[in-house]
């Protein structure tokens, strides 16, 4: 050990961060070397200067400033407590839940829309390969006979075919879907409408005195 | 010991949160000293300082809801005292043209915080914690923080990574750096 490696360690021991091996080869390397004793006794002198100089004592009226500005600014602020929730955060919950009952009632009720509803799940059943249908799994044959041109010819019939089934389905089941959706979204960019008039924000950097 | 002193850290955020009157006030109190320590030893000033305690404050008290009670409470509030710091001295920076904090007479300013102390010897503290002052503006800002913090609240390295979200060794370098350059600036005084 050097007195350059010794420097930071002498810092280390001061902190009594330093243990083991180190410690000893540290002490170890004092006792052979006056001028890092010297280099400890200044640290140390300096340690206690900091220590006995770095308080700083505020104003004594600081506490009574500091107290009755902040009773006044703290009104501006949001509550630092757990906000009650809000009515239209409820109102749109419920809406959501009457708008899934009304749908369910429907589908019930109405055969046409059961079958809408059921054509849906085909649609989706449709992705599980054992479900596919024929012109699907016409179209995976070709891919693997690599008749590149002719899977994706038998690819777009069968997309065709299907958007054609969806658009069948569209006017009737649909339709009912769609009004619900179209409500929900309303609602939910009502509510988050409200949701930003109501946040007030600290404004920065102003004169808070 | 009077029945608000013995409320701890956790018991008080309950308290404000729950919105008990005075509750704020009285986390105001424990904590307004270290946090204007740390701003004035910060910002070399005193009516800076002054603000931005009160900034700092309110920054809390805007952010008490997402505390982690789990966790102590100095700690978390010497990091919102640490981030308003430093944001302070960045907007200074680019306000100014000179990065040099000049400590006009406002040294005047400065009431005398003992009263019981001998005159003259208040005078010498005074005297000293100003060169101390003057010292530590000349080191860069996260060095002065770290030691700031160190000394202020006798915190570890690893206490102090914590809080300025810096690792360990990050935080010795710095303050060894700082330590180093105090040393040599002030030899007349120690």
């Amino acid at each position: 050990m050097n007195c350059d490696t010794a420097l930071p360690l002498l810092y280390d021991l001061i902190d009594g961060e330093l243990a083991g091996e180190e410690e000893m080869l540290l002490k170890s390397h004092l006792a052979g070397c006056t001028a890092c004793q010297l280099q400890l006794e200044s640290i140390r002198a300096a340690e206690q200067y900091y220590h006995k100089n770095i308080i700083v004592e505020p104003a004594t009226d600081l506490l009574a400033r500091l107290v009755s500005t902040l009773e006044a600014k703290k009104d501006l602020l949001p509550k630092t407590g757990p906000s009650p929730t809000p009515y239209w955060l409820k109102a749109r919950v419920g809406a959501m839940a009457a708008a899934l009952a009304t749908l369910a009632f429907l589908i019930s009720c109405s055969p046409e829309a059961s079958q809408c509803l059921f054509r849906g799940f085909d649609l989706i059943a449709a992705l599980n390969p054992k479900n596919w249908s024929q012109g699907w799994q016409e179209t995976i044959w070709s891919l693997t006979d690599i008749h590149l041109d002719l899977a994706l010819g038998q690819l777009f019939n069968t997309i065709m075919e299907n958007l054609a089934a969806l658009a069948a389905w569209l006017p009737s089941g649909g339709g009912y879907l769609i009004t619900v959706l179209i409500a929900l979204i309303a609602l939910q960019i009502f509510g988050n409408q409200r949701l930003l008039a109501r946040t007030e924000r600290l404004p920065e950097d102003k004169n808070l005195g | 010991m009077s029945s608000e002193w013995q409320c701890s850290d956790t018991e008080l955020v309950e308290r404000i949160i729950s919105g008990e009157e005075d509750a704020f006030t009285l986390l105001v109190k424990r904590f307004h000293r270290p946090v204007y320590a740390i701003a004035y030893r910060m910002v070399g000033n005193v009516t800076e300082a002054e603000d931005l305690s009160q900034e700092i404050f309110l920054r809390i008290y805007q952010n008490l809801s997402r505390y982690d009670r789990s966790l102590p409470l100095a700690p978390w509030i010497y990091r919102i005292a640490c981030n308003q710091t430093l944001n302070r001295l960045k907007r200074r920076a680019l306000a100014t043209t000179s990065l040099h904090i000049i400590i006009d007479g406002e040294e005047s300013e400065r009431p005398i915080a003992d009263s019981r102390e001998d005159p003259e010897q208040a005078m010498i503290t005074r005297s000293r914690e100003e060169r101390l002052q003057q010292a530590l503006l000349t080191l860069p800002e996260n060095y002065r923080l770290a030691f700031t913090l160190k000394y202020l609240e006798d915190l570890t390295a690893e206490e102090i990574g914590e809080i300025m979200q810096v690792p360990r060794n990050t935080i010795k370098t710095w303050l060894f750096r700082a330590r180093e350059a105090l040393r040599s600036r002030l030899t007349d005084e120690l």
